[in-house]
Parts: structure tokens; sequence; C-alpha cells
């Protein structure tokens, strides 16, 4: 979020099935490929499951159920992006991670209140126009958040 | 100052925590405890000065004043409790400080009350200062003190060796005056009255002294007055320092106070240190490389004993918790008018510091639930032919392996009659279930269930006894109620001393593997078709003819059991047995908890995962809440 005040921001740009979406750089620790997932009974139908990073014991969010999209087969290009928030490791699924952008605190657009109002929007921070096309900003504070999970259930 | 400020309130909270016990032992008799109250204020209102927190040192110097004209007499509950709440006041301004930094509590309405004891008292406190004066004139000692350089608080260091000598000699002065030694300076000299052998032993034990000495008054020949006399001491007293100068080392104090967040974290990286251990030693035993494995075999020896010691860091005495109850009772008993005599038995036994803290509100609870609804009111209890006071005893012990913690009471039992009535108003059971006796005591254990008519404010809050007994059996323990109508209640907690490595059953249920806390275990069997059961729908496994209420992990888990024999465990929950189904037994293995957090932290039927040797994370089931809910009851 500090980063956001600056002139330029670096994004990390993924994709999930048709849109890009992008997430700050600073916010993510480490890029990794799906390693063995443990599945835990009764956690919330998004939580994939947790893995063993270096010892640390990572939640694995499946980005595509959390934005309400139809889950897809984990394949070769299938990347956990893993972001610390709120000083807890947790990996974020995504279809495929594509590169670094900057982005031009101007080129970045609030989306309109109509939009982030809508159940399946609300994730959303705001919309960077880059020269081949819009990207999404996502909002970490409330993909991630537990207060956020608890009041979906 | 800040950097001193959470060292300030630690200590600070340690001696209210001394007050509120002495102040107990003052009601029962024990007149020497108000010096340790004394003390403990004084030494709180030096700190309070120093740290600059004004309304703090103000209201200990009043109480103190009050409290020095109540040395040597009985003191009534009154007095006591009047005493009690400005302790409380003090506590408030430690948690002002905590939060907001500052110490504006208000506290007139205490401070008048504090006076009213004074004026009751005032000609005494004539008298006292009379004797002062006189006894000074019969100092023979002069102790001069130097503290070292690099003393970082040197006004409550000062006052603590103030407070150690007051422990093995008599002051009669001091110079500069003790409050001058409060504000801070690093040379002060004392005049006392006692033993010089016990004084130099005594403030040998203490810190950041650079050098201190003692030498003999000789009295002069007239009677001096009060001031004169330092003064003409003062002369001598440079040479001799240097005459004396008694070079002793510094000496380390010998044990350190250590912030709790680090403990866990070396017990985390001891937890991993198990889990790769465990994974070498796999991988030796795939090559059978003789150096490695014997090199591994040396660093397993040295992880367990790590192990070992930090569990034993760990642990601390029940009595960190336990000391806070004999206040708790006492004003309790006396709001509801009742007579309680408090005990309690094996303050030093030791308990995982984690386990302690989980278990603080149960055991308050349980301790409220014997004053209110146990121990009868005097007149009930005469009637019944007891004495008036009601007897509550609290105890800790070890017993083999576990922890066993005790509440005792002599009150009139569990009422088993009014239990079921409760119940049936409640819902909780039908009109015409017959229950045994053991079943109706359990019958408190469940959410929502309480005996009193009305809820008092005393027992009607915060936990209820299903929390109870659901946080002991989260820590992998039990509980047993034991009661007698008319005799009265025990209650019963087993707990094991450490909840972060526990042995566990490893079992693969669809595929991927579970682990079962064995305490949780009572057996395992073979599921056939002889002693699988379908009755009215629900399955049973038959376990020497006993049918014992199953549960198919795989459904419950919502995954694809295997085929072939399966296995059924007999797990033990409120003193029911369960049997959960899983595909096949793996290992027996000590595990390391890990506990789940962020946004699976409130997922029922797991209370963590855990490593194994290969890198596989395995999630520890927790067959209270796994069955528990609206999927079960």
């Amino acid at each position: 979020m500090q980063a956001m005040k600056g002139e330029t921001v670096q994004v990390i740009v993924f994709r999930l099935g048709e849109e890009r979406y992008g997430v700050d750089i600073s916010q993510v620790r480490e890029i990794i490929r799906p390693t063995q997932i443990t599945r835990i009974p009764n956690a919330p139908d998004f939580v994939e499951g947790v893995i063993n990073l270096r010892g640390q014991i990572t939640t694995i969010v499946n980005l595509r159920k959390r934005f309400g999209m139809p889950p897809t087969q984990i394949d070769n290009d299938t990347r956990i992006i893993v972001v610390e928030y709120n000083n807890a490791v947790i990996g974020m699924m995504v279809d495929t991670v594509n590169e670094v952008k900057y982005l031009s605190q101007k080129d970045i657009e609030p989306l309109p209140s109509i939009i982030t109002s809508r159940e399946e929007a609300k994730f959303l921070k705001g919309v960077g126009k880059l020269p081949d096309g819009l990207l999404i900003l996502i909002d970490l504070n409330k993909v991630l958040n537990e207060g956020e999970v608890e009041r979906l259930r | 100052m800040t950097d001193y400020k959470s060292e300030f309130l630690q200590e600070a909270r340690e001696f209210v925590e001394l007050m509120n016990q002495s102040f107990l032992k003052l009601e029962k008799g024990e007149k020497s405890a108000i010096d340790e109250i004394f003390r403990a204020v004084h030494t709180i209102k030096g700190m309070a000065g120093f740290m600059e927190f004004k309304n703090l040192e103000k209201f200990c110097h009043k109480l103190e004043s009050t409290l020095g004209q109540l040395r040597g007499k009985d003191v009534s509950e009154e007095v006591v409790d009047i005493l009690l709440s400005s302790v409380d006041v003090i506590s408030e301004m430690l948690n002002k400080i905590e939060s907001e930094n500052n110490d504006d509590v208000d506290f007139e309405q205490i401070l008048e009350k504090i006076s009213s004891i004074e004026i009751c008292k005032e000609e005494s406190d004539t008298k006292k200062l009379d004797l002062e004066l006189k006894d000074f004139e019969d100092a023979n000692l002069k102790i001069t003190i130097k503290l070292t350089e690099d003393c970082q608080m040197k006004g409550v260091r000062g006052l603590l060796i103030l407070e150690t000598l007051k422990s093995v000699c008599e002051i009669r002065a001091t110079e500069p005056e003790e409050t001058k030694i409060e504000g801070g300076c690093d040379f002060f000299i004392v005049y006392a009255k006692g033993d010089a052998n016990a004084i130099e032993e005594a403030l040998s034990a203490v810190s950041e002294i650079e050098k201190f000495s003692i030498s003999e008054i000789v009295k002069p020949s007239a009677q001096k007055t009060v001031e004169v006399e330092p003064k003409a001491e003062k002369k001598v007293e440079s040479e001799e320092c240097e005459l004396k100068v008694e070079k002793r080392e510094v000496k380390k104090s010998e044990s350190i106070r250590v912030d709790i967040q680090v403990l866990d974290t070396i017990m985390n990286l001891i937890g991993e240190l198990v889990i790769i251990r465990g994974r070498l030693l796999q991988i030796s035993s795939k090559y059978s490389i003789s150096e490695l494995s014997e090199a591994i075999n040396i660093m397993d020896k040295s992880v367990t004993r790590l192990q070992d010691e930090v569990m034993k860091l760990r642990m601390v005495k029940v009595e960190r918790v336990f000391n806070k109850f004999p206040r708790m009772v006492r004003d309790l008993a006396r709001k509801l008018g009742k007579k309680v005599e408090f005990t309690m038995e094996g303050l030093d036994t030791e308990l995982d510091r984690s386990v302690l803290d989980e278990m603080s509100d149960p055991i308050m609870h349980l301790i409220r639930n014997a004053v209110d609804h146990g121990i009868e009111s005097p007149e009930e209890r005469i009637m019944a032919g007891k004495s008036e006071v009601g007897k509550i005893k609290l105890s800790a012990k070890r017993e083999k392996s576990n922890v066993v913690i005790e509440i005792e009471d002599d009150g009139k039992g569990l009422d088993l009659e009014k239990i079921r009535k409760k119940a049936l108003e409640k819902g909780l059971i039908a009109e015409n279930s017959n229950l045994s006796d053991e079943e109706i005591k359990a019958l408190i254990f469940l959410p929502g269930f309480s005996t009193k008519d009305a809820p008092t404010e005393i027992s009607g809050r915060g936990v209820g006894m299903d929390v109870v007994k659901t946080t002991v059996e989260r820590l992998g323990g039990s509980l047993k109620l034991i009661s007698e109508k008319g005799k009265g209640t025990k209650i019963r907690i087993i707990l094991p001393p450490t909840v972060a490595i526990i042995k566990s059953l490893l079992v693969s249920v669809g595929g991927q593997i579970y682990a079962i806390p064995l305490s949780n275990v009572v057996e395992a069997v073979y599921v056939d078709e002889k002693n699988w059961k379908k009755i009215h729908g629900n399955p049973f496994l038959l376990v020497r003819e006993k049918p014992i209420l199953a549960f198919t992990l795989s459904e419950i888990f919502g995954c694809n059991g295997g085929n072939g024999r399966k296995v059924g465990i007999i797990v033990e929950r409120e003193n029911e047995k369960f049997a959960l189904i899983v595909d096949s037994i793996i290992d027996q293995q000590e595990i390391v908890v890990k506990p789940l957090t962020g946004l699976i932290s409130k997922v029922r039927g797991f209370s963590g995962v855990t490593i194994l040797g290969d890198g596989t994370v395995v999630p520890i089931v927790d067959v209270s809440s796994l069955l528990g809910g609206d999927r079960f009851g």
C-alpha cells in the first residue's frame, strides 16, 4: 500500500483465465511452482490446503475459487505467488505469472463503485493502464483478510 | 525513559501481586506481613518517582503513610477491604501507564477512605515519630555505598539496596535522605543498627554496587543533635572509603528475564530441528553411509537433549496463576456473605507456560463455582451440622507424566434433581429420559447450562463448565467430577505437562496422512462384517460386544476412502467412546504441533498441523471439535 503513494509502482502480472491481474511487488515474497499440497478438510472452499515452504506452514489460496471463477487443473504454468500478509505467509495459486511491470501512479484508475460494490469485484483495487491493455490490481487486504472470510461463512 | 517502562511495569506488577498476598496474610493475623506490603508500596513509589508518574507516586506515598500507622496492629476486614481496593487503584494506574503512558486515574474517593482509617489512629502517629528520632542514636554502623558508573536506574537500585538493608538491619538514618536516594544518587551513607557480617553478606548479593564499606560508629560522648552527628561522621568517611577499598567483583545475577516470545521462537526453531532430524534419519537409512549415520546419531542425541532443555525452560510454577486466587476467593466470599477457608497445595508444581495460561480462566471459573454454588451460607452450614467456615482446596501435583489439578470443596455438592429439572427446562434432555447419576452430572458440562436460578455476577459470566471441559480436552487432558450431596464436590483435571510436542498415531484417510493425538486413543480394531453394524441407520462398531458409534473419516473429510480392510480407532471424548474409521494405520510418532493460522485458524476438527520427516504436512485431528457442534449431539 505504501508504494502506491510513490511515483511508480512495480507490479507482478499474473493471469486468471482471460484476465490480467497485478499485485504490488513489495508484498510478494517469492513465486514458486506448486508442490505437494495437504488438504485441510472443513477449511473454506477457496483454501486449497497447506504446503511446507522450507519448514514454514503456508496456506494456499486458490485465487480462481476466491474470485468465484471455475477452478482448473494444476498444470505446468500454474504458479503460487507467496505473499506476506499480517505476519502470516500465504500462497496465492494463479494460472500463470507473466512478468513484472512498472505502473506510473497516474495510470492507475480507481474502479467505479458500481463495480466494486458487486460481490465478485470487491477484491479489486483499481485498474492499471498499460500500453498493451488493462491490468486489474488486486487488494490483498480483502483477498486474505480473516474477518472478511468470517463474514462470508 | 520508555526503555525502562516495560521493566518498571513488570516489576511493579510483581509487587502488586505480593501486596495482594500479604494483605490476606495480614487479615489472617500475620502482623509481619505489613512490612512486606510497606516495602512493596515503597518500592513502587520510588520507581514511580523515577519514571515520573506523579499520581502513582503520590498515591503510594499516601498509602505508605497509612500503612505505617497500621504497623503492629490488628487490622479489621473492612480496613483490608479498603487497602485491597487501593491495590486495585495501583494496578489500574499501571494498566493506564501501559496503554496510554499516563497515570490519570481518579483516586480521590479511595484516598478519602484511606484517610478515614487514619483518623482513628492519629495519636499513634506522633508516638511513632518520637520513637524514630530517639532510635537513631543507637545506630552502631555506618555503611557507605557507591554504585557503579553504568548503573541504569540509580534511584531504584538505591532503593533496592535500602530494602535489602532493611531486611538484615534497622536503618536509623541515611545521607542524603531516603527521598534523595530514590531520586538517584550514586553515593550514599546509611546509619544502621545491626550485625556488620550480615550486612556485608546481604550487600554482596546486590549487583551494580561498585564498592561498599561498613564501619563501626564510635559513640559520641555527648549527645548531639541529629543534624550534627552525620556531619561529624562525614569528615572521617572520605578517608575510610579509601582505606577500606574493598575490591569486589561486580556480581552478575544468576538469572535473566527472557521475553516469552523469544522462548516461543526458540521452541519453534527446535521443532524445525526435530523435523529435519527426522528427515536426515530417513535419508541416512536409505543410503546407509556409516559416517553419515554416525554423525546423525550424535546430532540426534543433541537435538533430543536440546528439546528437553527448552521444554524445561517453558515450564513455569502453577504459583504464577494460582497466586491470584486467594484474593479472588476472599472478595467473593465477602460479597456473598460466606465464610471460606481457601488453601492451596503444590504451588511449585510445574506446567508448560501455554498450558497454564490456557487453564487460568477455567480454574478461576471452577473456584468461583465452588464459592458461589458449592459452599453454603454460614447459617445453612450450621443447620447441616458443619462448621460455618467452608473449605476450598486447590492443589496441583505431578502424577506419572501428567499434572493433576484438583479443586475440592466441602459444600453442598451437586443437587442431581435440580440439575435434571434445569436440563429439562432448557430442553437439553427429554421429559421421560431415564438418566443415571453419572449422566446427570455430565449434564452440567453441556453448553448453556447453569443451575443457579439467577445468574450471579460471579459465576454467570465468562466461561461456563462446557468451556472448562473443552479447554481441558483441547489441551489433551481429561476432567473428572466427583460429587456427593451434602458432602462436597471435587473436580480433578489431568493435564499433559506440555502440548508443543505430542505422541500421535499417523493414519491414512483417502490417500492423505492425518495425525490423531495418542492421548485421545483408547485402542484400534480391524473392521469386518462381524463387528460393523447399522443400528437405526447409524453405523456402529462392536468392540467386545459393546456398540460404539462410528464415524467414517473419509466421509467427514469429504474424500474417497481407500479400498480394503479398514481400521477403527477407538477414541474417548467426554467419557464417551467413538470409533473413527480410517483406511490404515501408518505409524506412531512424536510430532511437533504447529498451530493453524490466518485463514484456516478456525477450521473445525483440527488442532494444528505437523511436518513429517520427509517434509509432508499432516493435519492433526482434534477429536473434541471434530465430532462436536452440529454434526453430533
